[in-house]
């Protein structure tokens, strides 16, 4: 009987540990933007958060798909990056645009746009909730605003995420900087 | 002693929603020019201001108290240092208490992500910067009060005393127009878009927006060139980032008015 206590005593301990020891396992670090809940949609649909881009470097940056100036030469900057890899790296990594414009960029929309882009399947477009493009630009550092118009006003800014959601410090921001730094971190990371 | 424990799951609840979140006041909406909205040729540029609720006090220690209470992610011990830099809730003794005099104070070493969330929590949101600068022109009598001589002095003197050593509780001071306290004169506070003064004139042709992150040439623009206090806000804002927490630094919530269709 005193044996079958401490068995069930012990199944017991081990139930409640169960789900500490499963959140440790994924656990991302602190400064993780993965901590982020806000739920956004693919291109193609797919309703995903941040923490299932785990697993993968990630070169992102947030633009909004008719925007006529900057936004395509971001998305140029992102392309950059890629060259500069190895042919089998480059699918090592994913390159992820996220949009502003959470009334028009509808999954249909991206989905045009990276046809039109000729983006691949290592290619990735979001769009989401105010909030959360709001909170996802304030952990990028990008500033921006809609205009009365409809479009936006935004900072110029790609920026390399890893595996695990950490921001790391090279950010490319303005248009004519080169995206060297960006890609030397890359490479190193993909080694 | 099985007394004492049932009267205190019967109590514990009721004192959990004692410190419910600040009651709203209605902000008529109107035209209103804050002090950076100029066109390429110097020109006002009124901004129409829907109406919209403000708190009428900014978020106090207890108040914040309660919310970390149901939503634990906030509390001290538990926050990501993604969303809270490490002097958030300096001023607390652990994660859910405080010195008692601290109670009706505004709480502040909140960040921005921090104070979203606690807004969120109660169907609301942070003001933007120009709902809270329109909020905050009234005087006691007045909906746009910044004109005065009376009104800038009054919170110059607040900016250049130091202000943390004596912080009164909320609704110390005298209510506004509008029925709202302490928007002036306790702690500054937290925008929804408190970054976007930052925003680069690189992508898109927008030299009025450029213009404002430069104080020389911003100051040169600005509609009123002795409304000081509203410069020192904006410098401010823009030096900030979403997970940094100050000491003087807290905030209070507004709602949309949802149209009737």
């Amino acid at each position: 009987m005193k044996k079958l206590f401490i068995a069930y005593l012990a199944l017991q301990i081990s139930l409640l540990t169960l789900p500490l020891v499963a959140e440790s396992k994924g656990a991302f670090p602190d400064e993780s933007i993965f901590h982020l809940e806000a739920s956004w949609k693919t291109h193609d649909s797919k309703d995903i958060q941040l923490k299932d881009l785990s697993g993968k470097p990630t070169v992102v940056a947030m633009v909004y798909t008719s925007c006529k100036y900057a936004c395509p030469m971001i998305t140029n900057q992102v392309m950059k990056v890629r060259k500069k890899l190895s042919k089998k790296n480059q699918d090592k990594v994913r390159y992820l645009l996220v949009s502003f414009d959470t009334l028009r960029d509808t999954p249909k929309v991206l989905s045009d746009y990276k046809k039109k882009r000729k983006l691949d399947d290592n290619w990735m477009l979001l769009t989401g909730s105010e909030s959360g493009v709001r909170q996802l630009a304030n952990m990028l550092g990008v500033n921006y605003k809609k205009t009365p118009d409809g479009e936006f006003s935004h900072s110029n800014i790609v920026s390399l995420i890893d595996s695990k959601g950490v921001l790391l410090e090279e950010q490319v921001t303005g248009l004519r900087e080169d995206v060297d730094k960006i890609a030397e971190k890359l490479k190193a990371l993909i080694k | 002693m099985i007394q004492v424990i049932f009267w205190i799951l019967l109590l514990g609840p009721l004192c959990v929603f004692a410190r419910g979140p600040s009651s709203m006041v209605k902000i008529d909406g109107g035209a209103f020019t804050p002090f950076f909205n100029k066109d390429k040729d110097g020109k006002d540029v009124p901004i129409q201001v829907e109406s919209f609720y403000l708190d009428v006090t900014p978020v106090t220690n207890s108040q914040y108290r309660s919310f970390v209470r149901k939503h634990a992610k906030w509390r001290k011990s538990k926050i990501k240092r993604v969303f809270a830099d490490d002097s958030y809730l300096k001023h607390w003794k652990s994660d859910l208490s405080f010195e008692k005099k601290e109670s009706e104070k505004p709480v502040r070493f909140v960040s921005w992500f921090a104070a979203s969330a606690y807004c969120e929590a109660y169907g609301k949101e942070l003001p933007t910067i120009v709902q809270w600068e329109y909020a905050a022109s009234a005087d006691e009598k007045e909906k746009l009060a910044t004109h005065k001589e009376e009104y800038r002095q009054k919170i110059l003197e607040w900016y250049s005393r130091p202000s943390i050593d004596r912080l009164s509780n909320v609704k110390s001071g005298k209510k506004n127009y509008w029925g709202v306290y302490d928007l002036h004169g306790l702690v500054w506070e937290w925008n929804l878009d408190y970054n976007v003064a930052m925003v680069t004139g690189e992508s898109r042709e927008d030299s009025s927006l450029n213009r404002n992150r430069f104080c020389g040439s911003g100051a040169l623009g600005a509609k009123d060139k002795l409304d000081y206090g509203a410069f020192m806000r904006f410098g401010f804002r823009s030096s900030l980032k979403g997970n940094y927490t100050v000491g003087n630094l807290g905030f209070r919530c507004a709602k949309k008015i949802e149209s009737k269709k």
